[in-house]
């Protein structure tokens, strides 16, 4: 068989090639990624390895490079909606929200109050989801095979929920400006009542079967420390600010929906490492139900959409706006200006996983290879959100 | 910003004929090669996490033998492209693809995969649309994402083809084609 | 809110722009040579970076900085609005490290130079084909006032008049020293 590699492909690529002209060490040089069942995605991380330890590692991005931001600038303002469920799938409806909230926001665009609720009810049940996920994944990435699989039982439940309400499964583009696409279906609140007892009985289960089980109390203590400084450099937010002590959390720091109307706890823990982010995590699980039991009892009658909603060529108004939301994975931020046609003017897209990755250089210096794993599961990187 | 004039390098595609080649024992070894086919686990986007939904408890690809999803291609002899392909990572598919050894399949799953899906507009510079201007695709699955369900569908068309008949029953929608 | 955050740092224009609307609390227009002291203000005051922003207007391409606080929320917004032609911006990578992947970001999409920056690589376009997407066509451009409504304008250097008051009633302006 012909060989029909250049002589480039063989010996490394433009990134490897500038990687090597760092310090001049005895390492070697390797690629995780961009194919890796660790990665969470597309992601290549070429290190410099002194044995089993890190010396130096660069993320190289793009592999998912789908041109959202400048698809914006090709799409009218409801068109570009079912993009953002596409941008993080795991947290489509909190995409969905940072987006719509924008368009609102720009539009002075009212929502009604039932509309909120079930904003509030849809995206905890999706936060919930994408922490299961991120649950079972990041223990996949450990070794464990278990947890996974009751994960994604749960995850399925869920998923039929959200299904019954918007009708995807994973790449939700459920809300509208003005409110949401559909009402809830007449058995839903009685099911979302229902599955809330049943999660806070496993989650005992959780506990007792992995956050208590000393191989991942070893993989994970002490792993990654990141101290609270390092995580304002980088503008690092959700858990990952969290787990290092700062109780910083979007929904009260700058309140939107309904929110302010609902009591939760902000889940923060002092360790600065693994452990602490994945504690973060475990304990937004339980708020999420908290949050919901709320919201499923508080949520009044009404319409599930303003009248006079716009419609799909539906123009701005000029102006400038920044909207952030609480995602599961940080502050999810877009920075939307209108110059009063049909179509944005630009939609810039603050991803948490961005500045939440940039900070792995840095952190992962002097680990070992395997921790770096933990680290990147600790995470919690979904890479289109990162790649856009 | 027009669109680029990329040129996507398309993988090798020659496979060396099986060293034994008798017609008998070839549809024994195909029928054994669809029931345990090993998927490569090539998720790149959204459509890898219905690929992990497929193989858990709920869908549970296992039933149909495919649940052994390898990370190293030379163990793997399908490759379930999940998800979008860029210009970036289109050496990297080719390059996974001609790691695999013979006989090997290829499922494009979901629309990125088969032709760019949502992200094909005029200008566009950073996707190819669809794996197919890469690698021969055997099996195409089109959803945004596909219900795991669909994916068990695109198995079963897989092993149709690969071993002349479908083995399990057909979907009970009316008008289901095939 | 610091009110003194800023002083002694040459201001273009400084803002409060209607905070329900604009999502910012302040919002200040800077001379290139003016954006790493007022970083380095706000690093000292607790902010983190949110993002780097870009924005093609006719006027230049508007670089916005967004930061936040942790505990006393309320978002600043610093602009330096850089020519088509050659548009350069002193780095803020040395300041706050995240921002070296904002910058370069940046430059893949508009090919802003950010100086300084320790790793000038392209970040999310392939290394060999960075083309500035984001870039618009001539004719699509608008100009900066008639993008954004700075609101209550605080002070103003009368040579930046992309927002020159369309009716009388806006706020006084003074001058600045540039």
């Amino acid at each position: 068989m012909k060989h029909h590699l250049s002589p480039e492909q063989i010996s490394g690529d433009f990134y490897s090639r500038r990687f090597e002209q760092g310090p001049d060490e005895d390492t070697l040089i390797l690629n995780m990624g961009p194919q890796h069942p660790s990665t969470h995605g597309v992601l290549r991380i070429i290190l410099a390895l002194d044995g089993e330890y890190i010396m130096r590692a660069e993320p190289v991005l793009g592999y998912l490079h789908r041109m959202h931001e400048a698809m914006a600038e090709h799409r009218t303002y409801l068109g570009y909606l079912p993009n953002m469920g596409r941008v993080d799938y795991l947290h489509a409806v909190a995409w969905n929200w940072a987006y719509v909230g924008a368009v609102e926001r720009l539009g002075g665009i009212e929502v009604p109050r039932r509309a909120e609720y079930i904003r509030v009810i849809t995206c905890e049940l999706n936060r919930i989801s994408s922490h299961l996920l991120w649950w079972g994944a990041y223990l996949l990435d450990l070794g464990a095979f278990t947890p996974i699989m009751y994960a994604f039982d749960d995850r399925e439940i869920i998923l039929d929920l959200l299904q019954s309400v918007s009708g995807s499964r994973l790449t939700y583009s459920f809300l509208r400006p003005g409110g949401v696409a559909f009402d809830l279906p007449d058995t839903f609140l009685d099911e979302v009542k229902a599955f809330i007892p049943h999660m806070r009985a496993r989650l005992p289960m959780y506990k007792a079967l992995v956050t208590d089980n000393t191989i991942l109390r070893h993989r994970c203590e002490e792993v990654g420390d990141l101290p609270l400084e390092m995580c304002r450099r980088y503008g690092a937010t959700g858990p990952v600010v969290r787990g290092s002590g700062m109780a910083y959390d979007v929904r009260r720091a700058e309140p939107y929906g309904v929110y302010p109307e609902l009591e939760f706890e902000i889940p923060t823990e002092n360790s600065q490492d693994a452990m602490g982010r994945y504690l973060v995590r475990m304990g937004e699980l339980e708020q999420c139900l908290n949050i919901l039991e709320q919201a499923v009892q508080a949520i009044p009658e009404g319409e599930h959409l303003i009248k006079g909603a716009p419609k799909p060529r539906w123009k701005a108004p000029v102006g400038e706006t920044y909207f952030a939301v609480e995602g599961a994975r940080g502050k999810i931020g877009v920075h939307l200006v209108s110059d009063g046609s049909s179509t944005p003017y630009r939609c810039k897209l603050r991803a948490p996983g961005f500045s939440n990755l940039s900070l792995f250089a840095e952190l992962a210096e002097g680990t070992l290879l395997a921790d770096a794993v933990s680290i990147l599961g600790s995470l919690d990187l979904v890479i289109p959100e990162i790649d856009r | 910003m027009a669109s680029p004039d990329h040129q996507v390098v398309s993988a090798v595609t020659e496979q060396d004929a099986p060293i034994v080649h008798l017609k008998l024992a070839q549809q024994a070894l195909d029928i054994c090669r669809s029931m345990s086919l090993w998927p490569m686990t090539f998720g790149l986007a959204c459509c890898a996490i219905e690929m992990m939904a497929v193989g858990m408890a709920r869908f549970d690809i296992a039933r149909f033998g495919a649940e052994v999803f390898r990370p190293s291609p030379r163990q793997s002899d399908l490759m379930i492209v999940a998800g979008t392909v860029t210009h970036k990572i289109a050496p990297v598919v080719a390059r996974l693809y001609e790691q695999m050894p013979a006989p090997k399949w290829v499922m494009a799953v979901g629309n990125c995969a088969i032709s760019g899906g949502p992200f094909c507009y005029p200008g566009q510079y950073s996707v190819v649309e669809g794996v197919d201007q890469i690698l021969p695709v055997d099996i195409y699955v089109p959803g945004c994402p596909p219900r795991p369900e669909a994916f068990l569908e695109g198995l079963f068309q897989l092993q149709e083809k690969v071993t002349g008949r479908r083995w399990w029953p057909e979907p009970a929608t009316k008008g289901g084609r095939r | 809110m610091n009110d003194d955050v800023f002083a002694g740092i040459p201001v273009l224009l400084e803002a409060r722009p209607d905070r329900n609307r604009s999502g910012l609390l302040r919002d200040l227009y800077l001379i290139p040579e003016g954006i790493v002291p007022a970083v380095e203000r706000l690093f000292a005051a607790g902010y983190h970076l949110e993002d780097i922003s870009g924005l093609d207007t006719k006027d230049g391409i508007l670089v916005s900085y967004h930061f936040d606080h942790f505990e006393k929320p309320g978002r600043i917004a610093l602009r330096v609005l850089s020519p088509h032609d050659t548009p350069k911006v002193p780095s803020i990578a040395n300041i706050f490290d995240g921002a070296q992947w904002h910058e370069r970001e940046l430059s893949d999409f508009y090919g802003v130079v950010f100086e300084g920056n320790p790793n000038p690589t392209p970040l999310l376009l392939p290394a060999t084909d960075v083309t500035t997407p984001l870039r618009k066509a001539e004719a699509s451009r608008v100009s900066l006032g008639d993008l954004i409504d700075p609101g209550e304008i605080v002070q103003m250097d009368p040579r930046f008049d992309y927002f020159a008051p369309k009716d009388n009633t806006d706020a006084e302006s003074k001058e600045a020293e540039a």
